[in-house]
């Protein structure tokens, strides 16, 4: 890996509800190198939202950064005062959400939201020159006078690459993208992934992508991280990840996807639901759902074994330990 | 099962062949305007053309995807084949029969033969009603059963068909429940009525994959037992390779290509299917940088006053003068059609 | 064997229908509650309601005096033996406010009632047809909004004599538009939900999805109105006594107030106490609307 850019460590995401305490973010450590393209894979409620938040510190009550430390260019963003912290959002780390129409203001054009943002942290630049500029490296061309227009006159995509112009009007080193493109349509979809993979070849910008969709990490990421009710399970390169899956969650996964390349006469499919994210069961949290688990599994958190150490393979999981090997068969394999 | 298998036995002496039909299919929305403008200006009014002019052949037992984007007019097809909305021109055939002109106790039995289930599982479940009254209220009114414990029978009969557990979740709401169980609640209900054509309106695309898959399998399974036919509305072609037998790509109310999912998927003729094909990610990074790119233009025009010719021109990479002017014919090789000027 | 039973025991349970109902019902009211009781001024209303709710119905044994007895004490102020004096007649004005409230409430839930369930119906079938027939019933809603319903009930009383039977009628009929215009509104929300379509695919009647599906869910929103119809009945019923239009043979808060303004300068307590209830009653009302408001949408309250 090139020089880091974002070091996660430990990081523990709470919120206090009136039920119990729901770990969100369980103790994740992540890492995002200069201009790398990162993905973040994992079913809803598995917090990987919640994660990408933590590190702009958007979190809604009653969530709380419980513990670990968020590192960003040498600073800890996590024990950084608001004021500082509200330098980063924009200018440092911008943020792309699904909902690109949430995002914008309905009753101000497109070029004076831009403008806003640009006001903020590029005072001493010239909006004028810089706006048509920016609009035009997502896609669209001047004479479309993008910048006049109201959010309501566009379309979904053309909302969400006005998000990503908004996004990189600062000239952001990391964006973090969550779902950018659940709401739109396949074609629209691959428009925009492209542009953000051209954005950030082009920018040297590393990118966070936060998903549901295995296609969409495979087809644009380097690294790939997979998450499992606050923790992270695995992490590999992408080649590695989606050849040598080690994790019985990420086989599952991989298994359970279908792809236009083939024809699937019989479906296999992780048994179960994903556990009450309040009441989490002791050890591995997969492991009520794994058919591979044995005591030990039910019993202490994982370790963290190097599947692959060129290739930045890790997973957490008792399979192939001495510990394992020894164990017996679960108490109950009840789901 | 002495309930569910007893609705099948009776429909299983019918013969194969079409149970389905849309015949040339048209749907226009008139788009409102101020009624002062409207007067004003003296101008017929615009429309949404939803559908125009479409036409599809069910066949027992086959599992049909109707494969298109928003806009594409899919779940509209969906709603007129339903008998839930009435077709502007074109009509529905049922067993033989239009829809449009079954009589009372026709209807009743078209209510209980063709059902639907929808994407989101949860909105199509009355929050305020238990599980139990959301099966035993249409029992009662298609069979007019009485007793109680014969509504409480069919009613487990179905959830445990779907792999749920009666005595647990009869007297529970839809909000105790998670997405895939709704889903399954909701194939239960269409089961109970010995439903033989389930429309499934992107029936997984709100689940997460580990469920999509098991919501499938039962599918899958059901499908066998009971002998369904399915009608897919998605936008997943994924889905639709590994699951339906017969495809049916839309764009902007038309269709553009039918065919067998092998024959389409392997060899996509029309530029919209490639484009599609192309557009939609693979999980696996090789084949993922390797394969062709196909760079869509623009964005999907509106279906209000679209483009003449054929209506994909705007966005296709090959379109010629020919596609801007003239409305392509459609073609039909052995069991495949398309409709496009380039290919022959 | 053991399927068997658990088939016996499904079988109990689903069968003891009513009881299970009444269960949920219960549970369902003890949540409300909880959610209702966090608003204190929700609660205030509801007592000062449940309070003058019991003083009418006991009237008979609750109120010292007779009503209409007249005495030589005209004019007595507040003191032991009359708690809230007594009028020009020497009536006790405490016995007069007991019996008072048995026509002031009656007349506010009876007026509400018949309001409500004109507008229910008619907002239900507008909002869940819509098309020609909204159009066509939207205009009503206009037109009887347009009608200056104080001249109208002016007019009416003069011509035909104010009897009590004929004011809950004629407001009755006036006061239904608000819900029609709000039911209607929810109505329009739901039927574009999926459960109604799914309703209509499995070949529900439009009866049966109006009013078993839909209106169940609108329920607790005409609940608000409801307790906001009935405060505003109520006072207008006073306007219209106080007018000298109200029905002279029964007693009623807004009687007493025309009663008492001729004396206003000599004896307060005759127009301050009936005053008092209606204003107390009214307030009330108004509280337990919003209490029910905010019991149903705790998330407005919490942001």
């Amino acid at each position: 890996m090139n020089d880091l850019l974002l070091n996660i460590k430990g990081l523990k995401t709470y919120f206090n509800l009136t039920r119990g305490v729901l770990r969100a973010v369980d103790g994740v450590d992540l890492k995002v190198g200069a201009g790398e393209i990162v993905g973040l894979v994992g079913e809803s409620g598995c917090g990987k939202s919640v994660l990408a938040r933590s590190v702009l510190r958007l979190l809604q009550h009653p969530g709380y950064i419980a513990a670990g430390e968020i590192i960003y260019e040498g600073t800890d963003l996590s024990k950084l005062p608001d004021e500082k912290m509200r330098e980063h959002r924009g200018k440092k780390i911008a943020m792309v959400f699904q909902d690109p129409l949430g995002y914008l203001n309905p009753v101000m054009k497109v070029g004076s939201q831009i403008e806003e943002a640009l006001r903020i942290h590029r005072p001493n630049e010239d909006p004028g020159k810089i706006i048509p500029l920016l609009l035009e490296s997502v896609g669209f061309p001047r004479s479309a006078r993008i910048w006049d227009r109201y959010p309501h006159e566009l379309s979904g995509g053309m909302l969400q690459r006005v998000i990503i112009a908004l996004a990189i009007s600062c000239d952001p080193r990391l964006l973090i993208a969550d779902e950018p493109t659940t709401a739109l349509d396949v074609t629209i979809q691959a428009q925009v992934l492209r542009l953000l993979k051209r954005l950030c070849k082009e920018r040297e910008m590393a990118m966070l992508l936060i998903t549901h969709n295995l296609g969409i990490v495979a087809d644009t990421c380097d690294r790939i991280y997979v998450m499992y009710c606050g923790r992270i399970v695995e992490t590999a390169d992408v080649f590695s990840l989606f050849e040598k899956p080690y994790h019985p969650y990420t086989r599952g996964l991989l298994e359970a996807t279908l792809s236009i390349d083939e024809f699937r006469e019989n479906l296999t499919t992780i048994e179960g639901t994903v556990p009450d994210p309040i009441n989490l069961p002791p050890g591995c949290r997969f492991a009520p759902r794994c058919s591979a688990a044995r005591l030990v599994c039910t019993q202490a958190d994982p370790p963290c074994l190097t599947i692959d150490a060129l290739k930045e393979h890790v997973a957490y999981c008792w399979i192939g330990t001495a510990e394992y090997e020894k164990s017996a068969a679960p108490l109950t394999t009840a789901i | 099962m002495p309930y569910l298998s007893l609705e099948g036995v009776a429909h299983m002496s019918e013969a194969n062949g079409t149970i389905m039909k849309a015949e040339n299919v048209v749907k226009l929305f008139p788009v409102k305007k101020s009624s002062l403008l409207a007067a004003l200006t003296r101008k017929p009014p615009d429309y949404v053309h939803a559908v125009d002019g479409v036409s599809l052949d069910v066949q027992v037992g086959d599992t049909i995807a109707i494969v298109g984007e928003s806009g594409s007019g899919k779940t509209t097809l969906a709603r007129v084949m339903l008998n839930l909305i009435e077709p502007t021109s074109g009509k529905v055939i049922w067993r033989g029969k239009d829809v449009s002109t079954l009589d009372k106790n026709e209807l009743f039995q078209f209510r209980k033969d063709v059902q639907i289930i929808f994407q989101n599982p949860g909105g199509a479940l009355n929050p305020r009603k238990s599980i139990f009254r959301i099966l035993s209220e249409p029992l009662k009114l298609h069979f007019n059963i009485k007793s109680g414990s014969e509504l409480v029978d069919r009613a487990s009969e179905a959830l445990l068909a779907v792999g749920l557990n009666p005595a647990i979740h009869l007297d529970r709401h839809p909000h105790e429940f998670s997405g895939g169980q709704r889903q399954r609640i909701c194939i239960a209900r269409a089961l109970s009525l010995g439903a033989k054509i389930i429309f499934a309106d992107e029936p997984v695309s709100s689940l997460d994959v580990s469920i999509q898959a098991q919501i499938l399998i039962l599918m899958k399974k059901l499908k066998e037992e009971f002998g369904l036919t399915y009608i897919f509305v998605t936008h997943d072609l994924a889905l639709t390779r590994s699951f339906a037998s017969r495809v049916y790509v839309m764009y902007l109310g038309e269709i553009v290509e039918s065919g067998p999912v092998e024959d389409i998927f392997m060899e996509p003729l029309h530029p919209y299917t490639k484009l599609l094909l192309a557009s939609t990610p693979v999980p696996n990074p090789k084949r993922a940088r390797s394969r062709e790119t196909i760079i869509p233009v623009g964005e999907i025009p509106s279906p209000i006053n679209p483009p003449p010719g054929c209506r994909f021109h705007t966005r296709c990479a090959l379109a010629k003068a020919i596609c801007k002017t003239a409305k392509p014919v459609v073609k039909t090789v052995g069991n495949r059609s398309f409709a496009c000027h380039l290919v022959n | 064997m053991e399927m068997q039973t658990s088939r016996q025991v499904l079988h109990k349970k689903m069968e003891m229908g009513f009881s299970v109902r009444l269960h949920k019902f219960f549970v369902s009211a003890v949540d409300f509650w909880r959610r209702y009781k966090k608003t204190k001024t929700a609660v205030f209303g509801l007592v000062i309601i449940l309070i003058f709710a019991f003083i009418a119905i006991n009237a008979s044994w609750l109120a010292p005096y007779d009503p209409y007895l007249i005495t030589r004490e005209r004019f007595a102020p507040p003191s032991a033996k009359h708690w809230l004096g007594t009028d020009d007649m020497g009536r006790d004005i405490l016995s007069r406010i007991i019996y008072g409230s048995r026509v002031s409430l009656s007349i506010g839930f009876i007026i509400a009632a018949l309001s409500m369930t004109i507008g229910i119906v008619i907002g239900a079938v507008s909002g869940y047809f819509g098309g020609k027939v909204d159009t066509l019933l939207q205009r009503l809603v206009e037109m009887v909004q347009m009608l200056p319903s104080l001249v109208l009930i002016i007019v009416v009383l003069l011509l035909l004599g104010g009897g009590i039977d004929r004011i809950v009628i004629i407001m009755g009929l006036l006061g239904w538009t608000g819900t029609a215009r709000v039911v209607r509104a929810e109505f329009l929300s739901h039927r574009e939900r999926e459960y109604v379509e799914a309703g209509k695919a499995l070949g529900f009647s439009k009866f049966h999805i109006i009013f078993s599906e839909i209106l169940p869910a609108v329920i607790p929103t005409v609940l608000v109105i409801m307790a906001m119809n009935i405060s505003g009945a109520i006072l207008m019923e006073a306007g219209l006594s106080f007018l000298g239009l109200g029905d002279l043979s029964v007693i009623t808060w807004g009687q007493m107030l025309q009663n008492a303004q001729r004396w206003l300068s000599q004896a307060w307590w005759i127009s301050f106490f009936p005053g008092l209830a209606i204003f107390l009653t009214v307030l009330s009302f108004n509280l337990i609307g919003d209490g029910i408001n905010d019991a149903i949408n705790p998330y407005l309250k919490e942001r």
